[in-house]
C-alpha cells in the first residue's frame, strides 16, 4: 500500500501484520461452505423441554396412582398453573424481553374471558369461534390501545396501561351489573371440557404449543429486534430496528396470548369475573415474571408455578382467616404474599428463580432454552 | 489496493458523492451545536472528523444517522434526502455506524449482534418466525453463515458464541464495527473508533481501517481524537471547532493550518503538542 500520506514519525513502523486484531483475507460472502446447523447446544435445548412434556403427559397417570379419586381434582389445580404460565409468558414477553414496562395486560385477560362468555353462553356461538373472534378483539385492542400507551415511557407507560386495567375492569362489573349477575357463568361450554382430564391435556397442548412458538420467535429476528431494544434502543435503531412498530408488535403478541390465557381461565372456572381485569390480577401477573425472572421462557414457568402454589396453599386456611382481632379475607392475604414475594425477589434475586437454578450461564438466550 | 487510490477525491470531479451535508445547524435551547455546515463525503473515501471535544462532531454523526433532527440544513446519500427519514430507515439505505460507547446488546453473544446488526436486510415476518420451518430457517441459516463470515474476517470466529458482557472492552470495540458490517452499509459511520484501544494497537487499527474500505468498497465518515489514525488513514479531513467547520482538506495540509493548531492543539510546537495530547488521552482513556 503506497504511504502518500504522512504516517506519524512516532509508531510508521508498526502498521503491519503483527495485529492482535486478525488479518484474514475476505472469502466474499455467498460462496462459503454451509453452516453446520448453527447452533452447538441444541441436545440439552431440545431434552430437557421434552423429558418435561413427557412427564407433564404422564402426570394425570402419575396423580391417579398418587390420590386416587381425587386425582382429577388435583390435576384440575394443575391445569391452572399451566393457563397461568401462558399469562405469564405474555407479560415476559412485553416486559422481560422488550423491555416495555406495561401492566395493561390484566384487561385483556378479562375482556378475552368476558367476550367468550357472551359470544358462547348468550349468543349460543360455537366454543372455538368464540374464542378465535376473543383473540382477535385483543390483538385488535391491543393495536388500538397499544399505539398511544407507547408513545409514553418507563412510569408513564406502567401508570396509563394500569388505568387501562381498572377502567377494564369498572366496565365490566358495570356490564355485571346493568345484566344482574354477579359473574358471567359459561353455561353452554363443550361437554368435553367438563372432563378435566380432556381440559388438562387441551391446556397442554396449546402451552407446551405457545412456549415451542416463542423459544422460536425469540431467536429470530423479531424476537433478537425486542432483545436488542432492551439493551440498547440507539443501536437498535441504529441497525434498522423499527422501534414504535416492534414495541407494538410485542404489545399486541402480549395481548393476544393474555387473551387466550383469559379463555381458558373462563373455560377452567366456568365463569368470567371482572375481577380478572384488577390491579390485583396485574400483581399476580408482574410477581410470576419477577419472581421466575424477567427475560427467560423456564422463569415464565417457574413464575406459573409459584403463583399458582401460593392461593392453592392458602386456600386450606379458613376464609376469611381470623388473626385475633383481624379478619383477613384470602384474596387480600394472596395479593399481600405476592407483594412480599415481589419485594423479596427484587432485593435477593433480581433475575429471577430462573437466575437462581441457571448459575453462571447465558442469561437470556440460553436460559429460555429449557422452558 | 492501487485502485483505491484512483477514487482518491483530490483527483477530480468525476467521483460521486455519497454523502452531501449542506447547511446544517443544530440547536439545542440557546447553544449552536453545529452551525452552518457543508460536506462532501466521496464514494470510496475514508473522511475524518476532527476537532476538540465539544466541536459538534457526534452531532454532525447522530445527524446523519436519525439520532438528532437538525433545526435547517439537508442531509442526502446519494443524492436522497434523509431527514424525512428515522433512523432505522437510513439503516436501511446502507449507513452503519458505531458507537463512542460500544451501545452492544450486552445479554447477546456476539453472532447474535450481527444479527441485529443485519435486521433490514432480513424479511422474516411474525408468523414465519414462529416455527422453526420454512423460508424464514433458510434466510435465518444464510445470515448466521454471513455473519460468522464477517466475525472470520474480523479474526473473531472464536467469540462468535460468547457473550459480548464478558469480553474486555477493545474486542467489544471491534464487535460494534462487526455489527455495523453485517448490515452490509454503503457508508459506515465510525464514533472515535481509536478511542480505548491500547496504544500498540493503534497502528493495527489504521491499517484494519484501510483494509475495511478497500476489500467491502466501503466509504467511511470517522471522528477521531487520535492524529496519528487520522494521518494514516484520512484521505480528507474537516476540522470543527464550536460548531463551525475551520478547514478541510488533506490531512498533512489542514493539521498544520495556524488556525487548527491553535484551536486543536494549543500553541506549542506541532510535534511536542501531538505527542503530549497522545499522552494524555491515552492516560484519560
Amino acid at each position: 500500500m503506497a504511504m502518500k500520506r504522512i504516517v506519524s514519525p512516532l509508531k510508521r513502523g508498526q502498521v503491519s501484520q503483527d495485529a492482535p486484531i486478525g488479518a484474514t483475507p475476505l472469502t466474499t460472502g455467498g460462496r462459503a461452505e454451509r453452516a453446520s446447523g448453527g447452533e452447538r447446544h441444541v441436545w440439552p435445548r431440545v431434552t430437557a423441554p421434552l423429558l418435561g412434556l413427557i412427564a407433564l403427559i404422564l402426570l394425570p397417570s402419575l396423580f391417579d396412582l398418587l390420590f386416587g379419586d381425587s386425582a382429577d381434582f388435583q390435576l384440575h389445580r394443575v391445569t391452572l398453573i399451566l393457563i397461568l404460565a401462558i399469562a405469564a409468558l405474555a407479560q415476559n414477553l412485553l416486559t422481560g424481553y422488550a423491555a416495555q414496562p406495561s401492566l395493561g395486560n390484566a384487561a385483556f385477560f378479562g375482556v378475552s374471558a368476558y367476550l367468550l362468555a357472551w359470544l358462547n353462553s348468550d349468543l349460543q356461538q360455537p366454543y372455538w369461534l368464540a374464542v378465535l373472534v376473543a383473540l382477535l378483539a385483543c390483538a385488535l385492542l391491543g393495536l388500538i390501545v397499544g399505539g398511544p400507551a407507547l408513545s409514553v415511557s418507563g412510569a408513564h407507560l406502567a401508570i396509563a396501561t394500569l388505568g387501562l386495567v381498572v377502567l377494564t375492569g369498572s366496565l365490566l362489573t358495570l356490564w355485571d351489573t346493568s345484566a344482574g349477575r354477579q359473574s358471567y357463568e359459561l353455561t353452554a361450554l363443550p361437554e368435553a371440557l367438563g372432563d378435566d382430564r380432556v381440559l388438562y391435556y387441551l391446556v397442554l397442548a396449546l402451552t407446551a404449543l405457545v412456549f415451542f412458538c416463542a423459544f422460536h420467535l425469540l431467536r429470530s429476528r423479531i424476537g433478537r429486534a425486542w432483545i436488542a431494544l432492551r439493551d440498547s434502543e440507539v443501536a437498535a435503531a441504529a441497525c434498522g430496528v423499527a422501534l414504535t412498530r416492534y414495541k407494538l408488535l410485542a404489545f399486541v403478541v402480549s395481548a393476544v396470548l393474555t387473551g387466550l390465557a383469559g379463555v381458558l381461565y373462563a373455560t377452567w372456572g366456568t365463569t368470567a369475573t371482572a375481577s380478572m381485569s384488577s390491579v390485583d390480577q396485574t400483581i399476580a401477573f408482574l410477581t410470576m415474571i419477577v419472581v421466575g425472572g424477567a427475560g427467560s421462557l423456564s422463569g415464565s414457568l417457574l413464575g406459573a408455578l409459584f403463583v399458582g402454589l401460593v392461593p392453592l396453599l392458602l386456600g386450606e386456611l379458613p376464609d376469611p382467616l381470623t388473626l385475633g382481632p383481624l379478619q383477613l379475607p384470602i384474596a387480600t392475604l394472596t395479593t399481600g404474599i405476592y407483594g412480599v414475594l415481589l419485594l423479596l425477589a427484587l432485593i435477593f434475586f433480581p433475575g429471577g428463580l430462573s437466575s437462581v437454578f441457571s448459575r453462571g450461564g447465558r442469561l437470556v438466550q440460553g436460559e429460555g432454552g429449557k422452558p | 489496493m492501487s485502485a483505491e487510490r484512483q477514487t482518491a477525491p483530490q483527483e477530480g470531479r468525476q467521483c460521486r458523492t455519497l454523502l452531501e451535508v449542506q447547511g446544517l445547524t443544530v440547536r439545542f435551547g440557546g447553544l449552536v451545536a453545529v452551525a452552518d455546515l457543508d460536506l462532501r463525503v466521496e464514494e470510496g473515501e475514508i473522511f475524518a472528523l476532527v476537532g476538540p471535544n465539544g466541536a459538534g462532531k457526534t452531532t454532525v454523526l447522530n445527524c446523519i444517522s436519525g439520532f438528532v433532527r437538525p433545526s435547517s440544513g439537508s442531509i442526502r446519500l446519494a443524492g436522497q434526502d434523509l431527514l424525512a427519514l428515522g433512523a432505522e430507515r437510513r439503516a436501511a439505505l446502507g449507513i452503519g455506524r458505531t458507537f463512542q460507547n460500544g451501545q452492544l446488546f450486552s445479554s447477546m453473544t456476539v453472532l447474535e449482534n450481527l444479527l441485529v446488526g443485519r435486521h433490514s436486510r432480513l424479511r422474516a415476518g411474525l408468523f414465519q418466525s414462529l416455527l422453526p420451518i420454512g423460508p424464514a430457517r433458510r434466510e435465518e441459516a444464510a445470515a448466521r453463515q454471513r455473519a460468522r463470515e464477517i466475525l472470520t474476517w474480523l479474526g473473531l470466529e472464536s467469540y462468535a458464541d460468547r457473550l459480548v458482557a464478558t469480553l474486555p472492552a477493545g474486542l467489544q470495540k471491534l464487535i460494534g464495527v462487526a455489527r455495523a458490517l453485517a448490515g452490509e452499509p454503503r457508508l459506515l459511520l465510525l464514533d472515535e473508533p481509536a478511542a480505548g484501544v491500547p496504544l500498540r494497537e493503534v497502528a493495527a487499527l489504521a491499517d484494519q481501517l484501510r483494509r475495511w474500505k478497500a476489500e467491502l468498497g466501503l466509504t467511511l465518515l470517522l471522528i477521531e481524537h487520535n492524529m496519528e489514525v487520522v494521518q494514516a488513514v484520512a484521505q480528507r479531513i474537516c476540522v470543527l471547532n464550536y460548531g463551525r467547520k475551520l478547514a478541510e482538506g488533506e490531512p498533512a495540509t489542514v493539521l498544520r493550518e495556524p488556525a487548527v493548531l491553535e484551536a486543536y492543539l494549543g500553541r506549542e510546537e506541532e510535534i511536542d503538542a501531538r505527542e503530549e495530547w497522545e499522552v494524555s488521552d491515552h492516560a484519560a482513556g
